[in-house]
């Protein structure tokens, strides 16, 4: 989908058609760009850069607050549009997705005419346009859906890829990030032609399994197939993150807001019914200095006061105090599904029952309906419970 | 911009091939006709699912929001043309 959340806000309120729109989460100007409409970017309005940068390239673009329940919604129903045309979706992200449609040519003749089938069943029902890239395998589908953005579409074949291989940058292939672009840098790897011409075996030396990986992505051969829902793997890790609307350098308010991460994470991990070994916390300083710990401990929990309790420790280590605190991270990793680990020391079942009651009342009405006493008060609420509101 | 509003109102719904459109809104004492639904989307608060349009009378958009549970609507936001 092109600039998705600006594109589904745009259609939602037409006023917003044909102008610069920034959609941005986090707390007023303090938050990031999560995208912006094609009207803002040729001011250099991109993903991930500060409101406040933003604002200064585009002053007059128009500042929307991010509404997930909204994307999602819309995210859903066009992914319904594409099992319309194949059974083999495999969705990507919010605003992604590959799809197989080898078996599906027979009943619409052609790929070229599904894909206008898809573009013209998501602008009629959302007003969203999209790119499509078509091709062999996923990486090179992916690679032909950003030659032409927006509305566009593009296909690379294999017999494409000795004329492109030479023009095109590492960074550009689907899964070459910039720690790795730098790293391969290092080794004069800078185009998908070099990263076909090294060595396979010096790659796998380099970087294990990644390596072999690499070595068939500059050949532009990519064996892994569309994953539809039902392949899909269990999560590794689940975390929750918050940006501030002014720092904080208060250790009670930080313990406070690592409480409501710490809860939000376990509730998710409880829905799934997963739990996990390793707890993760992640601090950022008001100068950007972002400082990240972990440790696994003995059981594996999924409660959110265990975590709290074991994110708290690991974040007395190295937290600095009278240091101010931008953002705080909760993550909880090695997870498994369905293990059921009783503390023979403990209250185990008490605690399960007590989990369970409370996640009842929430699933009933809302999140955050019972709560810890520790999250109670206006001052938290401010903070935590309403991230979200109309930037200015 | 949407100007926040968040007030009742009633709406004048026509239910038709399991779709609910809204069709009139009341809101201080005045009827507007929506003229088209720009955007429906659902949103789940606990067990109830919200029911959101964004609808246009042609000139204002309303960001309107239905709540199944006490079968109530609200004008959350409004963008006036004038």
């Amino acid at each position: 989908m092109n600039a998705f959340f600006a594109s589904v806000e745009q259609q939602a309120n037409p006023t917003l058609k044909g102008k610069p729109v920034i959609v941005g989460t986090g707390i007023g100007l303090r938050g990031v760009v999560s995208t912006s409409s094609y009207e803002a970017r040729p001011y250099g309005v991109k993903s991930g850069i500060p409101l406040r940068e933003a604002l200064k390239l585009c002053p007059h673009a128009i500042l929307v607050p991010v509404d997930p329940s909204k994307y999602e919604f819309v995210s859903k129903k066009i992914m319904d549009i594409f099992f319309k045309y194949t059974p083999l979706v495999e969705v990507f992200s919010v605003d992604e997705a590959y799809l197989d449609v080898t078996g599906s040519l027979r009943l619409f003749s052609s790929v070229d005419n599904i894909i206008t089938k898809i573009k013209e069943d998501i602008k009629r029902e959302f007003g969203v346009t999209c790119s499509v890239g078509m091709g062999p395998n996923k990486l090179l589908a992916k690679l032909a859906s950003s030659l032409d953005k927006p509305d566009g579409f593009a296909r690379i074949m294999e017999e494409d890829v000795p004329h492109l291989s030479a023009k095109l940058e590492v960074s550009e292939l689907c899964g070459i990030g910039p720690g790795l672009t730098k790293s391969l840098g290092k080794f004069n790897i800078t185009t998908m032609k070099d990263l076909a011409e090294c060595d396979v075996e010096i790659l796998a030396d380099r970087y294990g399994i990644i390596g072999r990986k690499l070595h068939l992505m500059g050949l532009g051969k990519d064996p892994s197939p569309v994953l539809p829902y039902f392949h899909y793997e269990d999560a590794k890790s689940m975390g929750h993150s918050i940006t501030f609307g002014e720092d904080i350098s208060d250790l009670m308010k930080i313990k406070r807001i690592l409480l409501w991460l710490s809860e939000r994470v376990g509730r998710r991990l409880r829905k799934v019914k997963m739990r996990g070994k390793k707890v993760t916390i992640g601090i950022r300083y008001s100068d950007f200095t972002t400082i990240s710990k972990g440790r696994s401990i003995l059981q594996y929990i999924n409660d959110g006061y265990q975590i709290y309790k074991c994110g708290l420790e690991i974040m007395r280590s190295f937290l600095e105090p009278e240091r101010d605190v931008r953002l705080v991270a909760v993550s909880v990793s090695r997870l498994v599904k369905g293990i059921y680990e009783p503390d023979l020391f403990e209250d185990f079942e008490k605690r399960e029952r007590l989990l369970s009651a409370v996640d009842k009342i929430n699933d009933r009405f809302g999140e955050f309906t019972v709560k810890r006493a520790l999250l109670l008060g206006k001052h938290i609420r401010k903070i935590i419970f309403n991230p979200l509101r109309p930037v200015k | 911009m949407l100007e926040e509003i968040n007030e009742k109102i009633a709406c004048e719904i026509l239910f038709k091939k399991g779709k609910a459109t809204p069709r009139y809104l009341l809101w201080k004492k005045r009827w507007y006709k929506i003229e088209k639904v720009l955007l429906r989307w659902e949103e789940r608060k606990g067990r109830e699912l919200l029911r959101h349009f964004s609808v246009t009378d042609g000139c204002n958009t309303f960001h309107i929001v239905f709540y199944p549970e006490s079968l109530t609507w609200k004008l959350l936001g409004i963008d006036k043309c004038d």
